[in-house]
């Protein structure tokens, strides 16, 4: 295998595809559903807390609040220089609710000099309030070392399957946006890789490429073109959309594994057909089962339909994506995921070597 | 001289079409061979075999010094071809489709205008590939397939479909390949190509060579030895100049001054040709 073949083929493919009007197709197209989605569903922020608070600016009870907040509370903290400023602005309302920090708050806590914390909040009280005040109790106990003497398990149960919930803990636009980065990878994998590699047959130029190159390096500068759409693609689909994953290495192991295995069963797919227009054609019957999946992961389905959709590769990738993007495990035994997906790779490129060896010789 | 090309039973099989059958010879360095035969002959397999693009059923090919087969990615360095059919990445430029073939074989990046100037496509080294006549691809072919000077170049069919203002350019331009020492392996199926460029031609049918040697002495061994006469009285006799009863005729028709012209009849190619396959191309 030689590098600077392997290289010069996927740059040039990497420019060449692009200008094919059929793959320019493929990559727009969740593109522009990926957008639609992500203005048709509303922002998933439980609300938005407008709080102001006086004392210590910089206090271990301020960093507290501020990641709790997380991606699900949209925080505008404002300090102030004293308690009656703090009480003004509750009273205009504007802002939801203020506290008041004694000075070395942080001290006296964890000397145990018990001071007083004021939450001051409109008449009729606000979740800001509310959210200020549970955060401040956790924020107390994190600074005086307190460990609870007990921990509350949260256990949810659904009715069906136990992942119904996972589009509600995610969120509608979250979600949709998640499986249209899934059907973005399909779609370079399974419509854009084999397109690249057809058209190379069919115009004849691979006989030209084989004379210097063999199959393997050509067929790795293929599947390296995908890798570079996918990473560009999912890229710019997560700048476009504003998603921003907590769990940064989950994702990207997600992305990548999935994306690597469907390049492969593309490559394979590129074998079989004699003309880039017969891809086109014919591969939309290939990205139903491929794609499908991804958008019924987090849904309640049937049994005997959740354990065949569990062999797909989509379906697999969307649940160690969405745990990625929550920062949560919001699909658990996800290590089944990880099986799934190798299991695939393993396959798909092991047929390809099958096939590279057969055809070379 | 030593052999470029050195081919000993040779053998392609497709379950049970041998489409090249045990085809044994030499091509010497600097020589341009010409393989003539039929569609179907095995032209094309046998240039897929030589240039390590299919792998023979049976028998040994070695091309410039390295076994096709088992050196393969030994002799890619030092042969290149133009195809039959155009084979140019369309969407690219001229100049962007030798510039990635430069890449690819590991020579400098300005190889590509110098061969651009040698086919005459300068001026359109920057238009897209696909806009190219079928002359301008055909000469683009055979500069991408300079690229890596070559020792051996294999060309299927290199005017095949041209005009012949186009071919006539194509044709010098593979003169002036062998002049410069390239060795040239050419499958034509215009006879008289092969007569003007190749020092040696073998004739394919049905995957067999059926004859072998310079156009010349393959003319002369099958072609008829005639001359066409014009008298006075504007009749045309043809006689034979092997035959003594003719010889005699043309000698009292000269001793009459009833000769206007005398032409000999050389055979051609294609007589050879037909007398051997049975056909015409």
């Amino acid at each position: 295998m030689r590098a600077p073949i392997v290289l010069a083929i996927f740059r040039k493919d990497v420019v060449d595809a692009i200008r094919d009007s059929r793959v320019l197709v493929s990559l727009l197209t969740p593109l522009i559903l990926a957008i639609l989605y992500n203005s048709i569903f509303p922002e998933e922020r439980l609300f938005e807390a407008k709080i102001a608070y006086a004392g210590p600016e910089t206090s271990a009870l301020v960093r507290t609040l501020q990641e709790r907040a997380g991606q699900t509370v949209s925080l505008k903290l404002r300090h102030v220089d004293s308690d009656t400023e703090a009480r003004r602005l509750v009273a205009s309302q504007d802002v939801d609710a203020a506290f008041v920090l004694p000075p070395d708050v942080d001290d006296a806590i964890r000397q145990g000099r018990r001071p007083t914390i004021a939450l001051i909040q409109p008449a009729n009280g606000s979740s800001a309030a509310n959210f200020v005040s549970a955060s401040l109790e956790a924020g107390i106990r994190a600074v005086s070392g307190q460990t609870p003497n007990a921990t509350v398990a949260v256990e949810r149960v659904q009715a069906g399957s136990a992942e119904a919930g996972v589009v509600g803990e995610l969120g509608t636009r979250r979600y949709f946006v998640l499986a249209t980065v899934v059907m973005m990878l399909g779609m370079i994998a399974v419509l854009a890789v084999p397109i690249v590699l057809t058209e190379e047959a069919e115009k004849k130029t691979l006989d030209a490429l084989l004379l210097v190159a063999n199959y393997r390096e050509v067929i790795l500068g293929k599947a390296l073109v995908g890798v570079a759409y996918s990473a560009a693609s999912v890229a710019l689909m997560l700048g476009l959309t504003r998603l921003r994953p907590v769990d940064i290495p989950t994702f990207v192991a997600g992305t990548a594994l999935l994306a690597v295995a469907l390049i492969g069963v593309g490559l394979l797919l590129g074998g079989l057909f004699k003309t880039a227009a017969q891809v086109y054609t014919w591969s939309s019957l290939v990205l139903l089962p491929i794609i499908g999946p991804a958008f019924v992961a987090g849904l309640p389905v049937p049994d005997v339909l959740d354990v065949v959709l569990r062999a797909f590769p989509t379906l697999q990738g969307m649940r160690i994506m969405t745990n990625g993007l929550a920062g949560r495990p919001l699909f658990g035994d996800i290590w089944i995921s990880y099986a799934v997906l190798l299991a695939w790779v393993a396959i798909a490129y092991g047929a390809l070597a099958w096939r590279l060896a057969r055809r070379e010789s | 001289m030593t052999a470029a090309v050195e081919v000993t039973g040779l053998e392609k099989r497709y379950g049970a079409v041998r489409a090249v059958d045990g085809i044994t010879f030499s091509v010497a360095e600097g020589e341009v061979f010409g393989l003539l035969g039929h569609n179907g002959a095995g032209k094309t397999t046998t240039i897929r075999m030589l240039t390590g693009r299919a792998r023979p059923t049976a028998g040994r090919a070695v091309v410039a010094g390295f076994d096709a087969v088992t050196d393969r990615d030994r002799v890619k360095p030092l042969i290149n071809a133009v195809f039959e059919d155009p084979n140019l990445y369309d969407r690219f430029a001229g100049i962007e489709n030798l510039r990635f073939f430069a890449t690819l074989y590991g020579v400098r990046a300005s190889r590509a205008d110098e061969l651009l100037e040698l086919v005459g496509l300068r001026d359109a080294a920057k238009r897209k590939a696909k806009t190219y006549s079928s002359g301008m691809k055909q000469r683009l072919m055979i500069a991408r397939s300079l690229i890596n000077s070559p020792r051996v170049l294999f060309m299927d069919e290199p005017t095949r479909g041209l005009d012949p203002t186009s071919a006539r350019e194509v044709r010098a331009l593979i003169a002036q390949l062998a002049r410069e020492g390239t060795t040239i392996f050419l499958t034509t199926h215009y006879m008289e190509e092969a007569d003007e460029l190749c020092t040696r031609v073998a004739f394919l049918s049905q995957g067999k060579i059926v004859a072998l040697d310079a156009p010349r002495e393959l003319k002369l061994r099958y072609g008829q030895r005639t001359a066409n006469v014009l008298l006075r009285d504007r009749t045309e006799q043809t006689v034979r100049l092997d035959d003594p009863a003719d010889a005699a005729k043309v000698a009292e028709w000269m001793r009459a001054d009833q000769v206007l012209t005398l032409h000999s009849q050389e055979g051609t190619l294609e007589d050879v040709f037909v007398a051997l396959a049975g056909r015409p191309l």
